[in-house]
């Protein structure tokens, strides 16, 4: 046996193998190892867009769809009609209270220049908490709860108005509807940061 | 003419380095609104029948009371005398009964969200308070009466209420 028709494993692992032996037929073993490279390689692009994926709320503030992404959302509350502060602007509804616990409610519909659908058609409120402030969050009705995968997320188009263009990073489409993705730390760093240099 | 005098809680024997776990508050009405006030800041409650002392509701932003409403007035007590000597400074003000004096638990009392604190407009509401005696759900609004807005126009309640302060209980 020649010595070049060993081939020793790649891995190491001290084995030899003939040529034309375990070897696919004019495939070189180092071709092979390329090959397999390249699978694995494949294998770890589509767990890589698994973790890609993020888990979204969707909601509707008048005909409008919307989402916040999940991590940013302690909760989904029932709606229940805020207790007014006197003070607060018109964007804040008032507070509710949280299983002993006191949260504001925002508006949301207001801020983004939406207008909110009558409290007796329901409603819910959603607990958000970013950049250091925790509040709830009034909308219309929650549509769904699901896992989106982040290519899916395009830019947000330009005809898409202010103040809602502000706190929206992104639109995607859900269910034949064209959702837009909002961003609560922007939301909330507008309403809290606006006043510190106040 | 009855005139309630509200003790001040610092001549309590309770020792100045006990834990506070109960607070006095003057509970009132303005509306629909339950509001309570830390009884520290009121010498007295009277009856109102002086218009010059100026009803609270429109300083803190709320529609004034109806004619039917029922009013009583809060004798404030402020901290220092210069401040007293301020023309600006209120000494009487006009609030809705039922008018109460309610021992609650600290645990009861709650401090505006951020979100609150960073946008009201006014520094007089300072939190929110559960009285024991609240049925079903709801808040009371807890107002620092140190810092309620003096009225632009209207007399600053300088007047005494018609009723002078009663003995003392």
């Amino acid at each position: 046996m020649a010595s070049d028709d060993l081939h020793h494993d790649p891995r190491g692992l001290g084995q030899a193998t003939l040529r034309g032996g375990t070897d696919t037929p004019g495939v070189r073993a180092d071709e092979l190892d390329a090959l397999l490279a390249q699978r694995g390689q494949a294998a770890r692009q589509i767990i890589d867009v698994e973790t890609a994926r993020i888990k979204l709320v969707i909601f509707v503030i008048g005909e409008t769809s919307l989402a916040l992404r999940a991590r940013n959302l302690l909760e989904i509350l029932p709606f229940s009609t805020p207790h007014f502060v006197p003070g607060c602007p018109p964007v804040i509804e008032g507070v509710i209270d949280v299983r002993g616990d006191i949260a504001s409610v925002l508006r949301l519909g207001d801020l983004l220049g939406l207008a909110h659908a009558p409290p007796e058609r329901g409603g819910a409120i959603l607990l958000g908490e970013a950049h250091a402030v925790r509040s709830g969050l009034r909308v219309d009705r929650v549509i769904d709860v699901f896992d989106l995968a982040e290519e899916a997320i395009q830019p947000p188009p330009d005809s898409l108005r202010q103040p809602l263009r502000d706190f929206t990073s992104g639109v995607f489409e859900h269910q034949g509807e064209v959702v837009i993705l909002l961003e609560l730390e922007q939301i909330f760093r507008a309403l809290v940061g606006s006043m510190d240099g106040a | 003419m009855t005139e309630t005098h509200v003790p001040h809680p610092d001549s309590t024997s309770v020792p100045a380095t006990a834990p506070l776990t109960e607070i006095d508050m003057v509970a009132f009405r303005l509306g629909a609104q339950r509001f309570v006030v830390d009884a520290r800041q009121i010498r007295g409650i009277g009856e109102s029948t002086d218009p010059r002392v100026p009803a609270l509701a429109p300083l803190i932003g709320l529609p004034m009371p109806s004619a039917r409403a029922r009013e009583r007035a809060l004798q404030l007590r402020h901290a220092s005398a210069p401040e007293t000597d301020r023309p600006d400074t209120l000494h009487c003000v006009r609030v809705e009964e039922p008018v109460s004096l309610q021992t609650i638990p600290i645990d009861a009392l709650f401090p505006l969200p951020r979100l609150i604190t960073r946008l009201s407009t006014l520094p007089c509401v300072r939190g929110l308070a559960r009285l024991p005696d609240s049925t079903g759900p709801g808040f009371s609004v807890l107002l620092d009466l140190r810092r309620i807005p003096a009225p632009e126009t209207a007399s600053t309640g300088h007047a005494e209420p018609a009723a002078r302060p009663g003995p003392t209980a």
